[in-house]
């Protein structure tokens, strides 16, 4: 989906937007209306739905239009280009959260929580919660709420109905049981899809001039960054994006980390370790004609539960300080060390493949991965209630505390599709048991 | 009494009329009821049967918050069980059987003993005033009934018709008369009407019947009461029977089917998916060999025998044809078939959560009027909008209760919130939080509430007092130590009973039973208890926000027009007010942003 907020927006959209009748600026608020995708030289490259929220009354507060292509990465961009060629601007990321929560003055989960009291139960919620499913993770997720919500129909319909649902609680545990190791199954192959989905970003760290902006204009091979050699140039975090091992990587270059006096570098400095914090894959270079330093062994000794790579950079220059250190360090902390020169571009393939190994264990071809972190949160959920509910069968507790965890299970799932779990359930009661009197 | 503090006027004589009624008088309003039938009051054309998993827990708290329907059903059960004994404390739900004309007794009783003024009528029109209120109500003989609130509880009357096979009948239940008008006079006012169905079975002259051929349905022995001032007791139970319908019953209907109303057409209002026809079962299930009947007998000197189970709307001569394939039932005479009902209801959605109606105040709707069904959801309904009706007058904050604080707080909360496919029947899989809402703490969750309201009288005050003293008792007995762990640790292992443990602590035994099996339920579920606490308090956070009551509504930057209306218009105390008034939820976070900033951007 495209979303495009602010003033101009409905003559944005409208630009490469085209209704089969009529301007885009006379259709009816909020109302879903098909429009064929026009690029700029007039060729037809998808048929969308496309909806107009006129402010105040849009989650941004501002007109917003938001475009639904029929699905597909390229598809998307395609629009997203669209958009940005006729005069948006791409936003940052959460910026439509953050005008529509007042500049940070609440948070995402204050507001969530708001909306859940508000409005956990109506229509508008869930149809928001349904778009956010399709395809064959979808059809898996269902499947696997429809396994939850049967199991639940069950044991809450002998509850509510027991004259005439009968108790199924023997075959309930092995049933739990398939489910668990389905789930299971999935989130271990989580971090490839996730990974394949969004993309990773990797941030380069280290001293002050040890290499860092040569390794990343050598690993984008391009001169994006200013290069010299006079420590602490790169003052603010500069960003590309890039391809690894066909793995969306978003490659940050950051400041070198020292403490200084500068306000300048020392805000520059700031930002490289909030980089390094929020990113999927820490590159921490170190000099091979210097060796390790006490400095580094602190910040690797921080970052220790992270993806690190420790880089040993310069290996060009036959020094190997820094490849010996790196041994004693690496070794127990059972951190990859990887010997790269960005003059001969030597390492950097092993690289590449290194960050991209962090993210492939188990991925068989062919089988389903998880699209986001918010549908990996959700089945994780679900997994941890399947499995509260199997201790709670083997400890023997009964069936009203069972049945609460079945439920939360079922409605961390049906987070992503959308249903009422208590009304999903009481269907498949009437429909599967000869209930009422 | 009090006449002048101000007046109700109740529309209907059914459970949610009657609470309603009882609720406004005893909270000092002078309050009358109008009905079609005064002589009709608390009747129950379905079967003679209040409880069951979800609406025991109703019944419960209607009791705690001082109602009446748990006395009256105690004072005339003739059999209770509990059902769910095994499945956990959140489902343990107490069913009884009642004698029907000794449960009226008692309501006729305390209506009268309350001082509630009784007028037979019809009444045709809802009086508006210039302000946009509510002021009384006109009947069809023209008469005009006024009073500064008006709750209507009319149940199924609504332009209701009865349907039997062929025959459609421009009527109420069992002979009653239909109500005219009065769903013109709502729709007139703008009101969205739905339409239901419902139905039910045919009733048998007892003497018709050949007893011994039916198995008997074994009551328990276990003392059991719905009210906290009842004595719980151990109920005869020797009057509810059972068998089962068999092929020659079946065979009846499959040949008969083409003549239901139910499946050729004739009735377009949607009925109860859990209170499916007899010949909708036996179509949708083809493959059930048999379906159980219950016979359960109306009242200790009645004549009439209740089919339950068998409920239809198949002409009269196959529902004859079809009792009597029924063992036991060969010569069977029906006294009252088995009917459908069509009827008006307004579509709830249109309700604050007090139950009065958003667009015309001083209205208030209770009952089946609302698109739900079951006795205790009517009184339950009734007894909101009646103390609601109560404080509105008084000038009072309205008694709203959450989802997480009665079943009475889910009821409401989802009809009002949620659209209804069908008449809405409360199931304990409805509320998330039913581990905290069992019947045995129902007076634990609301005494206080019933008390800080005015109808909770000194004598339950004192016995909940006493009570709760000793449920501190029993928990300090368990939580000391002897030795090793406290007895209640031990406790959390589903293998342990309280009873496990009397030898070591003797001064158990002098504490009444209830109050043990509660304090043990405490201990044993502790951690799931918990769970469910933390994840209501922090909805609650949000609710609670108070918003101060001289805001100045035009300073919070970016309210929508509507938004500040809403605000100036009823100035809400909290956050959980302003969305029940129906602040939008980009509204209320901006207001919670403002209120969180503490000044404007």
């Amino acid at each position: 989906m495209v979303r495009v907020s602010g003033p101009e927006a409905i003559d944005v959209a409208g630009a490469f937007a085209r209704l089969r009748k009529g301007r885009l600026h006379d259709l009816e608020d909020r109302r879903l209306a098909l429009a064929r995708l026009v690029d700029s030289s007039g060729n037809v490259f998808d048929e969308a739905l496309v909806v107009v929220m006129r402010g105040p009354r849009s989650f941004t507060g501002e007109d917003t239009v938001e475009v639904y292509c029929h699905g597909g990465r390229l598809v998307t961009e395609k629009a997203l280009s669209e958009a940005l060629s006729h005069g948006a601007r791409q936003a940052e990321p959460g910026e439509f959260t953050r005008r529509a929560y007042l500049s940070g003055r609440i948070s995402l989960e204050e507001a969530e929580a708001v909306l859940e009291v508000v409005e956990a139960r109506s229509e508008a919620a869930l149809f928001q919660a349904g778009r956010r499913l399709c395809g064959e993770l979808g059809a898996m997720v269902r499947r696997w709420e429809g396994e939850l919500l049967d199991i639940l129909a069950e044991v809450q319909g002998a509850a509510d109905f027991p004259e005439d649902v009968p108790d199924q609680r023997e075959q309930m545990y092995g049933r739990l049981r398939v489910l668990a190791g389905e789930l299971d199954g999935f989130l271990k192959r989580a971090p490839l899809g996730l990974a394949l989905s969004d993309g990773i970003t990797v941030c380069l760290v280290g001293r002050p001039n040890v290499g860092k902006s040569s390794l990343f204009n050598a690993l984008l091979r391009e001169d994006r960054a200013i290069v010299t050699d006079f420590p602490g140039t790169t003052r603010d975090v500069l960003r590309e994006t890039s391809e690894w091992d066909g793995l969306p990587v978003t490659l940050l270059d950051t400041a070198g980390l020292r403490a200084t006096e500068e306000i300048v570098e020392a805000i520059g400095v700031l930002r490289a370790e909030a980089s390094a914090e929020e990113a999927e894959v820490i590159l921490y270079v170190v000099d091979d004609t210097e060796g390790i330093l006490e400095e580094d062994i602190r910040w690797l000794e921080k970052w220790k539960d992270r993806r690190v790579v420790l880089v040993v950079s310069k290996v060009d220059l036959g020094v190997g300080s820094g490849v010996r250190d790196a041994r004693k360090v690496a070794g127990p902390a059972g951190q990859k060390v990887v010997k790269v020169s960005s003059v001969t571009g030597d390492g950097l393939d092993v690289l590449k493949r290194t960050v991209a190994g962090f993210f492939e264990s188990g991925a068989g071809v062919g089988d389903i991965v998880p699209g986001s972190a918010r549908q990996v949160d959700c089945v994780r959920r679900a997994l941890d209630s399947v499995s509260e509910a199997m201790s709670e069968l083997e400890e023997g507790w009964t069936d009203d505390v069972v049945a609460l965890s079945v439920e939360r299970g079922a409605k961390a799932l049906a987070e992503l599709t959308g249903r009422d779990v208590p009304e999903a359930a009481l269907d498949r009661v009437f429909s599967r048991f000869c209930v009422g009197k | 009494m009090n006449g002048e503090i101000g007046t109700v006027v109740v529309v209907g004589s059914g459970h949610a009329a009657v609470e309603a009624a009882l609720a406004s008088r005893r909270l000092g309003l002078e309050t009358t009821i109008v009905a079609l039938n005064v002589a009709k009051v608390s009747s129950m054309p379905c079967n003679p049967s209040i409880g069951g998993p979800g609406k025991a827990q109703i019944v419960s708290e209607i009791d705690a918050l001082g109602g009446e329907m748990a006395l009256a059903t105690d004072h005339a059960t003739t059999s209770m069980r509990l059902l769910n004994a095994s499945k956990g404390p959140a489902v343990q739900s107490l069913r009884a059987q009642v004698d029907k004309k000794v449960y009226a007794a008692h309501m006729r009783r305390a209506l009268g003993e309350a001082g509630v003024r009784m007028v037979q009528g019809m009444v045709r029109d809802i009086l508006v005033g210039k302000d946009g209120r509510a002021c009384g109500v006109r009947l069809r003989d023209g008469r005009e009934l006024r009073g500064d609130v008006v709750v209507l509880a009319t149940g199924v009357y609504l332009e209701s018709r009865v349907i039997i096979g062929e025959k459609i009948l421009d009527s109420g239940p069992i002979g009653e008369p239909a109500s005219h008008g009065l769903s013109a006079s709502l729709k007139g006012l703008g009101v969205v009407m739905g339409r239901f169905k419902t139905g039910t079975s045919p009733r048998i002259k007892r003497g018709s019947i050949s007893w011994g051929e039916l198995s008997i349905e074994e009551g328990t022995d276990r003392p059991y009461a719905f009210s906290f001032m009842s004595k719980p007791r151990v109920w005869e139970s020797e009057v509810c029977y059972s068998t089962y319908t068999n092929e020659a019953t079946h065979k009846v209907i499959r040949k008969n089917v083409h003549r239901s109303p139910l499946l050729n057409g004739t009735i377009e209002g949607i009925g109860p998916r859990y209170c499916p026809s007899i010949e909708d079962k036996v179509v949708r299930f083809p493959h059930r060999a048999r379906h159980q009947i219950y016979l359960e007998i109306e009242c200790g000197d009645s004549d009439d025998v209740y089919l339950l189970g068998l409920s239809t709307s198949l002409p009269e001569d196959v529902q004859l044809e079809m009792v009597r394939s029924l063992p036991g039932m060969a010569r069977a005479v029906i006294s009252v078939p088995g009917y459908a009902i069509e009827y008006d209801y307004v579509v709830p959605s249109q309700l604050r959560p007090t139950l009065e109606l958003k667009e015309i105040p001083g209205l208030f709707t209770a009952g089946q009027i609302n698109g739900s069904s079951g006795y205790e959801e009517a009184a339950a309904q009734g007894l909101i909008a009646g103390i609601n009706a109560a404080m509105t007058v008084m000038g009072k904050e309205p008694v709203v209760l959450q989802r997480d604080e009665a079943y009475i707080g889910v009821l409401i909360d989802d009809i009002t919130r949620t659209p209804i496919r069908e008449p809405y029947r409360m199931l304990t899989g409805r509320a998330e939080y039913r581990l905290l809402l069992r019947q045995s703490n129902a007076d634990t969750r609301l005494t206080p509430l019933g008390r800080r309201i005015g109808l909770v009288s000194d004598e339950r005050w004192e016995c909940f007092r006493i009570k709760e003293g000793q449920m501190e008792t029993a928990r300090a007995l368990l939580r000391k130590r002897r030795g090793g762990e406290a007895v209640w640790d031990l406790l959390r292992n589903p293998r342990y009973s309280l009873a496990d443990f009397f030898p070591e602590i003797p001064e158990l035994r002098d504490l009444p039973s209830g109050v043990l099996s509660e304090v043990e339920i405490e201990a044993k579920y502790q951690g799931f208890i918990e769970r469910q606490e933390r994840e209501a308090r922090r909805l609650a956070r949000y609710r609670g926000k108070a918003i101060p009551p001289g805001l100045d509504v035009a300073r919070v930057v970016g309210l929508s027009k509507e938004g500040q209306d809403k605000l100036r218009k009823h100035s809400p105390a909290t956050l959980g007010r302003a969305l029940e008034i129906g602040l939008s939820p980009s509204d209320a976070m901006i207001l919670l942003a403002y209120l969180r900033g503490g000044g404007e951007r």
